[in-house]
């Protein structure tokens, strides 16, 4: 792990600063890449090194191999060696890239939290300033208004207004408060108001942006189980085609009618291994926790991202995430003989001084059904709070009007029956999936406030396009019955569970996890702790708890918890990206061959068997150029699917079948034409290349000043 | 074209029969590894049942993968060890009226290793080299073994995809029933059938006849129908006689030549539909039928066309009328050019090897077709293991293919695991290298020898060789020509058998290992989001699957041999 | 070995009796055994002899071989084996089957015709038209049919194409004194059509037609 870049202690950080990718770090990054512990990791990309530093070995003492001597072509074997090492290179720029963009972030991220110095309250109460490093978990610290937190940890003692932007990009500070479940604040995040005690929560090096930071610098990224699949595949595939190139070679040279070359058959094996994949496999990896980051998501692994794109369930809460979180007037209905003026007013009465969502929603409705303003004189009423005893609210005026509003049964419990016709008006409303609360003045009921929870907007597409991707919905929520059918109608949800308790959630995942299903929830509270490890992806929300967030594996900084869809996605690019590009690479091959295999014969003695001039379909006539343009084109493709494998494979929301069809096309087909049209553009820029006098003289000149031996 | 259009339609009623017959077929032989009731069952399962107590096994004990191999392995090696013996002794026992010798030591183990394998690649003369006994006794008992074993391993894997306890059946049970309810009946049926188009089945080993011109003539007869139903039906191949289908006496008739092809095409057309109802989703057979039919039907198609065409290098011979029907070097009078053709690329796509002409003397490129049909040995490849093979591609093309849909991939709602993905990674290294490295050596070790001298390898040798060995890696017994080279040599006998054994036994532990890991996972429900294999789209996928991954493994030698002999062709 | 002991196993799933490996080795050894035993007695045994048996009842004669005999209850040979019929002193006055390259031995087995691209090829047809001018008294502008000419896939193929028959018409009539007309009118009547149009090809059983020759003109 590189020296974190030291920062000069106090220097304010700019919020969220994107340091540029460092063209020259990259750079050197991609040549440090060849050192062998490295290479090691990279056991295809490491074989054409092998390969490289054989043919430059060759090169080098051509007499030392009298085998090759014959065929030995001096500007040949340098032009192979070049390449080879190009293509390793190529590799290790990709990797390099992937892990710059990550560092990019990193140090953003890092520098946010260098050099705090905290002050710790010591077990007799009191306050020494340390730095932030040597505090440890269970340690006490107090912030006050202007400092910033200097670790991960939960508010004991306190209220605080916090700026999150440099770390969530959310410009609107946010209240932490010990207790509840708002107590949790990250280090590096900064106090505006209030002053609070803080106990740290996570070591250094064991906090979220810790975890962050290695993850997307690609350090503590261990393979997921699909990627070791697939290396194991094209491992496979790799030992095969050795087999069938080192027989080939055997059986041509023996056969006597042509006479392969080492470097010929060298290319033909660096062809036809998947370098395309190889190559860019971590980078693929690497840019999918990077963009999960991206999108201000904490991923603890990248075996969660993986997950998320494997997803078969969803469990998603109602409030906040399906409804925008309050239920919002919709509707006034009169008692049978109540003018609507007198239930506008009353309903006003009662709601004026209540700044709940739903009791601003009321006046809102209200005004617009241009209810009598009436101003309230300070001192001319007294407020009835709602309590959970009473569950109503309202106020009595000085003339000692009372005006209440509350659930129908408080209302009646309170000794104000309900007119038949008001009955039934709010059992439809009811079975409507609406909360009718009711109104009463002075103990009479003037009428209904009919109460709806509104679905947020666009919720609806995003289920859909869930459902697109095979993903069941099912939203969890404690309301009744009716209202949970009514919002899982309106969502379109294709599953839901009324009257949730606490450990609703749990049993929900273990039901559909032993069906074999891969769950996915989103959580904030210490209750959601348990179903959030439970889950193959929890996704906590940064405002959550400590207990909450230690539980899942990824932590969103925005508080959205749509952003679970965005995840999704993210996932599935990441396994789109691998199996497209494995299959580029299989189809590539085809190309090569055709390209290579004529050209094998051409150079081994045109006579022997013209017959292989039906597979000539590029029509080369040249067979030295020919390798070339195969092994050119095979080097170049990988740094031309770099930004590819860095943005992933675009991602639609489609059936399985249509993307397969559609990827084949692109991909398997693309793969095809692709490397015919750039091995044959490739074979005719070298064509000229080597006509050019100016080019000819130059290699020449390398030539005969390297210090090459050969015939 | 040489060749009469018109002379398709018997072949293409044929193939309409046979995938009429095999939805039926199939259905039965899926309720026969399921132990539904089927018809025979008053008689036959108390037969089973009998059996059953004596081997001291049930079908209420299924095996796990690794027990699975163990009941496998000992079947197998007590027929290898049993054939072995016989062959090495046939002169010393009974039913030798013919006075055949022993075989050598390394002659009866390529022989033994040959007929349990499934593969009936022979290098011997039958008519003088092989026993009444040998042939009745001993090559029969491979026969059927060999076929109910193929059959077996087949259905233990593809239990995997419906079971959850991670076990795979009972062998004894799986091996017993495919006898008894599927191989005995239908070679029953089929000998008979050909009895009554003239083929041979009698005690009588040979005639002396005495020829209208003088001298004598051995006329050998013997079992031959009930030999040669088995041998087609379980995809062995093996010949009666040396000339195989060809044989006059095995094959008199148009009739007889289109049954031989039914009974081959039976058994592997019908298992991806008793694959759909043992996984009880029989939309699931279609795709594999189709990939199938495609790569049958354009290998027939191109075989036709070249062997229709005529061969230029004998423009220049004074008195050589042209031909009708076809290119009539290695090939027999009494069928059309469709019908023999049909019969052999479904004989080698079949893994059966049985031969209807001398293919050492066709067309390179239809040797190519042919040999093709040996490098996937998969579509559909021999009874049970060649679907079993299908499955292992499969689970490779869907691994690559449900990669590009998004999810890691499932078939039949089971996650294809790094477990999986290795094994039949294994089994996609061992064909080749099976074929290669044996060839290999062969050719620069100078184990190649023709006429006792080890001599430079012309095409058409290599070509032979390469042949070899592809056959008896892919358990096919196909032989691309006896004189290009001599291959009765200890090498070839000894390492041609390891390669069968190998190329036998080791992808069966794939199969049943995968279908063990299959076996141990849960079955996840499907969903929109899950790619639906039993579609077109999958179907072609499959195809092209199948087809490239095999061109990429094996088009660099291809151009060595068959490749370069159209040299001279055109 | 004793079979392990301890205390009952919990309450559970069902677990795998703890068998020792070479128990369960033996075990199947035993099975296999068994089972190989029941089996040979199935295939070797019961599977041919009740084919025989049945065919025997259903399709009584035919599966004997097809042997032809002369009228003297001498075997003359198989229907569906060619035999070397230009040999001896019958030879030139007999209809001749394909040439065979194990000489019509059916001990040898069959031998494979050269590849198409073999050099021998073409030296192995020019023989034989060579032999069937030289012997089978050709006109020198008269074409070998190429069915006739090559080497057939059983090595002893017992039947011709019509053209081949054809071609030796002039010298079997020569040879046997007969017309032309009478020699043809023979071989059209041993002329197998398929019993559907392209059900197969149409050709002529040598061997049979020279036995019908022969007992025409009286010397079997």
């Amino acid at each position: 792990m590189a020296a974190p870049d030291p920062v000069e202690p106090g220097a304010r950080v700019s919020v969220r600063r994107r340091p540029h990718t460092s063209v020259r770090r990259v750079l050197v990054d991609s040549v440090k890449h060849f050192g062998l512990r490295r290479q090691m990791r990279h056991p295809l990309m490491f074989c054409v090194f092998v390969l490289f530093l054989f043919v430059s070995l060759v090169t080098l003492y051509p007499r030392a191999f009298p085998d090759i001597a014959a065929s030995y072509q001096a500007g040949y074997y340098v032009a192979v060696a070049i390449i080879l090492f190009l293509t390793v290179w190529f590799a290790n720029l990709a990797e390099a890239i992937a892990e710059a963009q990550g560092r990019a972030q990193a140090e953003s991220l890092r520098a946010i939290r260098s050099g705090i110095r905290a002050r710790q309250v010591l077990p007799d109460g009191a306050l020494r300033w340390v730095p932030s490093d040597v505090l440890h978990v269970g340690d006490t610290v107090e912030v006050a208004p202007g400092e910033p937190i200097p670790m991960d940890g939960d508010v004991i003692e306190g209220v605080a207004l916090i700026d999150e932007s440099m770390m969530t990009g959310e410009s609107e500070a946010v209240t932490r408060e010990s207790g509840g479940d708002k107590t949790s604040v990250l280090g590096g995040t900064r106090v505006l108001q209030g002053t609070v005690r803080v106990r740290v929560s996570a070591a250094r090096g064991e906090s979220f942006l810790d975890r962050l930071i290695r993850l997307v610098e690609g350090l503590g990224r261990e393979p997921t189980p699909s990627e070791i699949a697939l290396s194991v595949l094209l491992a496979a595939f790799t030992v095969t085609l050795f087999v069938v190139v080192l027989s080939f070679v055997y059986l041509a040279n023996f056969s006597g009618e042509v006479t392969v070359d080492l470097a010929t058959i060298i290319a033909l094996f660096v062809c036809l291994m998947p370098t395309t994949i190889g190559a860019l496999l971590p980078a693929i990896g690497i840019s999918g926790v990077n963009r999960v980051a991206r999108a201000n998501v904490i991923a603890k692994s990248g075996k969660a991202v993986e997950a998320s794109g494997d997803l078969d369930v969803l469990i998603l809460d109602k409030t906040g995430t399906i409804t925008v979180g309050s239920r919002l007037a919709v509707q006034f209905v009169q008692a049978p003989d109540v003018p609507a003026s007198e239930l506008l007013e009353a309903a006003l009465l009662s709601s004026t001084l209540d700044e709940t969502p739903e009791g601003r929603s009321i006046v809102r409705l209200a005004a617009r059904r241009s209810a009598p303003s009436r101003r309230l004189e300070p001192g001319s009423y007294k407020v009835m709070p709602f309590t959970a005893e009473r569950r109503m609210s309202g106020l009595t005026l000085a003339d000692g009007t009372e005006v209440f509003k509350g659930a129908l049964s408080s209302i009646e419990a309170y000794g104000a029956p309900l007119p038949a016709p008001t009955r039934s008006a709010a059992a439809e409303a009811a079975r409507k999936g609406m909360t009718p609360l009711a109104i009463a003045v002075n103990k009479r009921v003037v009428g209904l406030v009919i109460l709806k929870d509104v679905v947020k907007p666009g919720i609806r597409d995003r289920i859909h396009e869930l459902s697109t991707m095979g993903i069941r919905t099912i939203m969890c929520t404690g309301d009744n019955r009716l209202t949970a059918a009514a919002i899982a109608e309106e969502s379109g949800v294709d599953e839901f569970v009324a009257e949730a308790k606490p450990e609703s959630k749990l049993e929900l995942i273990q039901r559909e996890k032993s069906a074999g299903r891969l769950v996915a929830m989103t959580g904030d509270g210490t209750n959601d702790a348990p179903a959030l490890a439970r889950a193959d992806v929890g996704l906590c929300m940064n405002s959550g708890t400590s207990a909450a967030k230690e539980a899942g594996n990824m932590v969103d900084l925005d508080n959205d918890p749509t952003k679970i869809i965005e995840v999704v996605s993210i996932g599935k690019q990441l396994l789109i990206t691998r199996g497209a590009l494995t299959t580029f690479s299989i189809t590539n091959d085809v190309a090569k061959y055709f390209a290579i295999i004529p050209a094998i014969f051409l150079g081994g003695g045109a006579v022997a068997l013209p017959g292989i001039a039906l597979l000539n379909l590029l029509g080369f006539s040249n067979p030295y150029l020919a390798v070339l343009a195969a092994l050119v084109f095979n080097a170049l493709i990988i740094p031309l699917l770099i930004p590819l494998a860095l943005a992933g494979v675009p991602f639609r929301p489609r059936s399985a079948i249509d993307l397969l069809r559609r990827n084949l096309v692109s991909y398997g087909l693309g793969g095809l034409v692709s490397a015919f049209v750039g091995i044959w553009l490739c074979y005719h820029f070298l064509a000229w290349l080597v006509r050019e006098p100016a080019f000819a003289t130059v290699a020449r000149l390398v030539v005969r000043h390297l210090p090459l031996g050969g015939p | 074209m040489a060749f009469a259009l018109q002379s398709l339609w018997d072949v293409l009623v044929l193939l309409g029969v046979v995938l009429a017959v095999a939805p039926w077929f199939g259905r039965y032989v899926g309720k026969v590894y399921l132990e539904r009731p089927v018809a025979g069952d008053s008689l036959l399962l108390p037969l089973e049942r009998a059996v059953y107590r004596l081997l001291g096994t049930s079908p209420r004990r299924p095996m796990r993968a690794g027990e699975y191999m163990v009941a496998v392995l000992f079947v197998n090696g007590g027929t290898f060890a049993f054939l072995f013996l016989f062959f090495l002794l046939q002169h010393a026992l009974p039913l030798d009226p013919t006075g055949a010798p022993g075989m050598p030591w390394d002659l009866a183990f390529h022989s033994a290793a040959s007929f349990t394998t499934n593969t009936d690649f022979t290098h011997f003369v039958n008519e003088s080299q092989l026993s009444l006994g040998s042939a009745m006794i001993a090559w029969q008992l491979a026969l059927f073994l060999s076929a109910a074993t193929g059959l077996s391993v087949a259905a233990a894997m593809i239990r995997g995809f419906v079971r959850k306890d991670g076990r795979l059946g009972n062998f004894y049970v799986d091996l017993t029933r495919s006898i008894t309810r599927i191989l005995l009946p239908v070679a029953v049926l089929g000998a008979l059938v050909f009895v009554a188009l003239g083929v041979p089945e009698t005690l009588v080993a040979a005639v002396r006849a005495h020829p209208l011109t003088g001298g004598t003539q051995t006329i050998y007869l013997g079992p031959v129908a009930s030999f040669q139903a088995i041998s087609l039906l379980g995809t062995n191949g093996g010949g009666y006689y040396t000339a195989n289908a060809a044989s006059p006496l095995a094959n008199p008739s148009s009739a007889s030549l289109l049954l031989g092809t039914f009974l081959m095409l039976l058994v592997p057309f019908s298992t991806p539909f008793a694959f759909g109802t043992m996984v009880r989703r029989r939309a699931e057979a279609w795709p594999f039928v189709a990939v199938i039919v495609l790569i049958v039907a354009i290998a027939v198609g191109l075989f036709v066309a070249y062997q229709a065409a005529a061969n230029p290098l004998l423009g220049g011979i004074p008195g050589l009328g042209p031909s009708t029907n076809g290119y009539p070097v290695g090939q027999e009078t009494r069928w059309s050019l469709p019908e023999t053709a049909f019969f052999q690329v479904v004989s080698v796509y079949n893994n059966v090897g049985a031969n209807s002409m001398q293919i050492g003397a066709i067309s390179p490129i239809a040797q190519l077709v042919l040999l093709f049909g040996m490098f996937t040995q998969a579509t559909p490849g021999g009874d049970g293991t060649g679907f079993a093979m299908l499955l292992v591609f499969t689970v490779l093309a869907i691994y690559v293919g449900g990669l590009m849909v998004g999810r890691t991939p499932e078939y039949l709602g089971k996650k294809i695991g790094t477990s999986q993905v290795r094994w039949a990674a294994l089994a996609l290294i061992l064909h080749p290298a099976l074929i290669l490295v044996p060839f290999s050596i062969a050719v620069v070790g100078g184990w190649v020898s023709v006429g006792g001298a080890s001599i430079g390898v012309t095409a058409h040798t290599f070509s032979s060789v390469l042949y070899e060995f592809a056959s008896e890696s892919a358990n096919n017994g196909s032989a691309l020509s006896s004189n290009a080279f001599n291959d009765t040599t200890p090498y070839f006998n000894v390492v041609g058998g390891l390669v069968m054994l190998l190329g036998r036994f080791v992808p069966i532990y794939v199969m049943l290992r995968v279908g063990g890991y299959f076996a141990g996972e849960a079955t996840l429900p499907q969903g929109p989001g899950t790619l639906n294999t039993a579609t077109g789209t999958f179907a072609v996928y499959l195809a092209l699957f199948v087809v490239v991954v095999t061109a990429l493994v094996f088009l660099p030698v291809m151009a060595l041999g068959p490749l370069a002999q159209i040299v001279g062709v055109g | 070995m004793s079979a392990p002991r301890g205390p009952p196993a919990p309450l559970g799933p069902p677990t795998e009796p703890a068998v020792p490996t070479e128990h369960r080795l033996r075990t199947h050894a035993r099975a296999a055994g068994i089972f190989l035993v029941l089996a040979l007695l199935l295939s070797g045994v019961v599977y041919p002899l009740a084919v025989s048996a049945v065919a025997e009842l259903l399709v009584p004669g035919s599966a004997g071989g097809s042997l032809l005999r002369c009228p003297n209850g001498t075997v003359v040979g198989s229907v569906d084996i060619a035999q070397n019929l230009s040999a001896g002193t019958l030879g030139p006055s007999l209809f001749w089957a394909r040439p065979s390259l194990t000489d019509y031995n059916t001990t040898l087995g069959a031998a494979v015709p050269p590849g198409p691209s073999d050099p021998a090829l073409g030296r192995l047809l020019n023989e034989t038209i060579d032999y069937m001018r030289l012997y089978g008294n050709l006109s020198v502008n008269a074409t070998v049919p190429f069915w006739y000419a090559a080497p057939s896939a059983s090595s002893v193929d017992p039947d011709l194409v019509p053209e081949a028959v054809l071609v030796q018409v002039p010298r079997v009539a020569q040879e046997n004194n007969l017309s032309v007309a009478e020699v043809l009118a023979l071989v059209n009547a041993h002329i197998s059509s398929p019993p559907l149009p392209y059900l197969g090809e149409s050709f002529v059983n040598v061997l049979e037609l020279d036995m019908a020759l022969l007992s025409l003109v009286g010397k079997c």
